[in-house]
């Protein structure tokens, strides 16, 4: 993607805009409460549109639509089910409670449903999870940046074979870092390194080097060297990259990182009410220009259907459970509508902590019906484009550049920027909550109940402070290791769902059922995570994988989540009931 | 490492053969409904959540803001479901 002056313009505009903004919303920061939960002074539109920003990251944006550009409508499911019905259900069951009883995090409020250990152990696995997340945001969103931008490094590989091809790309181990720019004619070679010169070129067969001005950068080799050891030989012998993405993760933490620290939970919310309105409407602009573009929505839809079986189901919500994709119906329906949408929100520190800022209980309940209007319109900024980007070009081989083509080939200069400044705007709205919620779980869970119960309220927004920097200084040096993943997002899905189903199963009978016991919920909650993480480990060593899909988060969720219920519900009824007056105000009808 | 390596698949394959049985019949049972009644399941959960709505008591949804304002939240929330549901007949 080629930016010009008045793009490049909007994005500076809107990131000092942005900053600028976070930093004197935070002028007035006195305490800790005001620091973790913004005074409780938030109005209902507020939190709703930051509710809606939240959750889609930068990685969503452009990983959704190229998810949609595989399969389709059907990823739609995220939020249709994954959001707009779970978030009614919060406005009426959960967030009212939360809200009620003036708990700052879930963890505390699990504390006082329930023991002090549940609550510590609760806080110690979101907060190490947020940190460790963290690192992988900032790096997977690095890696779109740079896509987008066309900053990374290129390898240019010359040869006929599509074995070959394949064969380097794996010894080198550079398909995530760098992109490669694959030529069968070596008379092109000179033109190749002269418009896009790569860091390294690779050229198969038997090739005189002398003479050539690249030199230091062009290697030749035949197919029987191709070795890991070769690739990494390589890969240390090409000169060093211009731009990596540690720069570019550098650059995104000091930008996130100064409005966040400065200006807590409230320059996070007002930072995402803008970037949620400049979020939707870029992403709207590509999805009118490019059903425009198409010739208007029959044409569009014409153009899908031609493309024969690859594209037969993109217009379907609901896939057969033998589906090749990964989103089966069964799935889609009882790992993510009953489980994994629940947990995210009603359980989830980063979702949950801005509706507990709410300045009423009406706020806070209004703000997640509000939230569940604006998540139906997000399916048809994210996941429509994907489909466009199919019809537009259903040559694209890494279906992560699709959303990036898309926009390349459609949008007019200056749209470009508004794109640009969208992706930016739902990179930072993601890492700045998952910073301000990580800092308020080491603060208040940790930090206050273990070290210090008896800190001020200027002494934890100190405290609170000092853990943010140190949580992005520690996001930079995970993202470093998250190379070594080949499938970000599924790592991080595959975490969550580790221990999503077994505190959902705590939280929902802990709110639903007054017999839930203490005692139950710290085994379920310990036996689910374990049950969890041994289903994983199983279908990842056994000789043939316990699920059939691919990527089974979402079965894993569901099953962690029935054991758990079951659990609470075998132990609650071994063990004595909770003293009536401890249960008030945190069961559901149960004043 | 080799032997390591061995003992780790054997393990996992035992407990996969635990759980493998039990999930090829469930999922024997998934395949045989038909889309048309999957369809309908999704439909029904959020029906089921419209009544759930329709049958709270008015002060669980009628709040009232700082500045004195009242806000009726059932219809909004009845939106929500019944857009969803439009979609989901549609797609």
């Amino acid at each position: 993607m080629t930016l010009s002056g008045i793009d490049y313009f909007i994005i500076i505009f809107y990131l000092v805009g942005t900053v600028s903004l976070g930093i004197y919303i935070g002028r007035k920061m006195k305490s800790g409460k005001d620091y973790f939960l913004a005074g409780r002074s938030l109005p209902w539109w507020a939190i709703g549109m930051s509710l809606v920003v939240t959750d889609i990251g930068a990685v969503d944006m452009v990983g959704i639509a190229g998810a949609a550009y595989l399969y389709g409508i059907v990823l739609g499911n995220y939020d249709w089910l994954g959001s707009v019905p779970v978030m009614i259900v919060g406005a009426f069951l959960f967030i009212p409670m939360f809200w009620r009883s003036k708990v700052s995090t879930i963890p505390e409020w699990l504390g006082a449903r329930y023991n002090q250990s549940v609550r510590t152990i609760s806080a110690l696995i979101w907060g190490v999870v947020t940190a460790f997340g963290l690192g992988v945001t900032l790096y997977a969103t690095a890696l779109m940046f740079n896509l987008l931008l066309d900053l990374n490094p290129k390898i240019l590989l010359v040869t006929e074979s599509q074995t070959v091809r394949e064969q380097v790309v794996d010894a080198t181990g550079a398909g995530k870092t760098h992109d490669f720019i694959f030529i069968k004619d070596l008379n092109k070679v000179d033109q190749v390194i002269a418009s896009k010169d790569p860091n390294l070129v690779l050229i198969q067969g038997d090739w005189d080097m002398m003479g050539q001005d690249h030199r230091n950068q062009v290697f030749a080799f035949h197919e029987n060297e191709i070795s890991p050891e070769w690739g990494k030989a390589m890969m240390e012998r090409a000169r060093a990259p211009r731009w990596t993405l540690m720069y570019s993760i550098i650059i995104m933490s000091i930008l996130i990182g100064t409005y966040t620290l400065f200006g807590g939970l409230k320059a996070v919310v007002y930072t995402d009410v803008v970037q949620c309105i400049v979020m939707l409407g870029g992403s709207l602009f590509v999805l009118f220009f490019g059903i425009y573009k198409m010739g208007g929505i029959s044409e569009f839809v014409s153009i899908i259907q031609s493309l024969g079986p690859r594209a037969q189901n993109h217009f379907e919500l609901i896939l057969s459970v033998d589906t090749a994709t990964p989103h089966p119906w069964s799935g889609i329906f009882l790992g993510l509508g009953l489980v994994l949408a629940n947990a995210y929100w009603f359980g989830n520190q980063n979702i949950v902590q801005r509706t507990l800022a709410a300045k009423s209980e009406a706020d806070a309940k209004a703000s997640y019906v509000f939230g569940s209007i604006l998540k139906l319109l997000i399916p048809f900024a994210m996941v429509i484009p994907g489909i466009i980007a199919l019809a537009h070009n259903p040559n694209i081989t890494d279906a992560d550049k699709a959303m990036a083509t898309l926009v390349k080939d459609i949008l007019p200069t200056g749209l470009l920027g508004i794109f640009f400044a969208a992706f930016l705007a739902a990179l930072m709205s993601s890492v700045d909550s998952a910073l301000n919620s990580g800092s308020t779980i080491w603060t208040k869970d940790v930090y206050q109940k273990f070290v210090k119960p008896e800190a001020t309220e200027a002494h934890l927004l100190i405290v609170g402070r000092l853990i943010t920097a140190m949580m992005l200084g520690i996001a930079i040096f995970f993202a470093q290791f998250a190379t070594r993943f080949e499938s970000i997002y599924d790592l991080s899905q595959t975490i969550l769902s580790l221990f999503q189903g077994p505190s959902l199963a705590i939280i929902v009978l802990g709110m639903l059922w007054k017999r839930a016991t203490g005692k139950a919920a710290l085994i379920s909650l310990l036996s689910g995570v374990g049950f969890a993480g041994t289903l994983m480990w199983v279908n990842s060593n056994a000789s043939i994988p316990l699920f059939k899909v691919s990527e089974p988060f979402l079965y894993i969720a569901w099953w962690s989540f029935v054991l758990s219920v079951i659990i609470v519900i075998v132990v609650s009824l071994m063990t004595p009931p909770e003293p009536e007056s401890k249960l008030k105000g945190l069961v559901y009808r149960y004043e | 490492m080799n032997n390591l390596f061995l003992s780790a698949t054997a393990i996992a394959d035992t407990i996969a053969n635990l759980f493998r049985g039990m999930g090829d019949v469930m999922r024997g049972w998934m395949i045989a409904i038909p889309m048309g009644v999957a369809k309908g399941v999704f439909i029904a959960y959020f029906l089921l959540l419209i009544v759930w709505i329709i049958r709270l008591n008015e002060n669980e949804v009628t709040v009232t803001l700082e500045n004195g304002k009242i806000i009726k939240l059932r219809p909004y929330a009845l939106f929500s479901l019944i857009t969803i549901i439009v979609i989901y007949i549609i797609f």
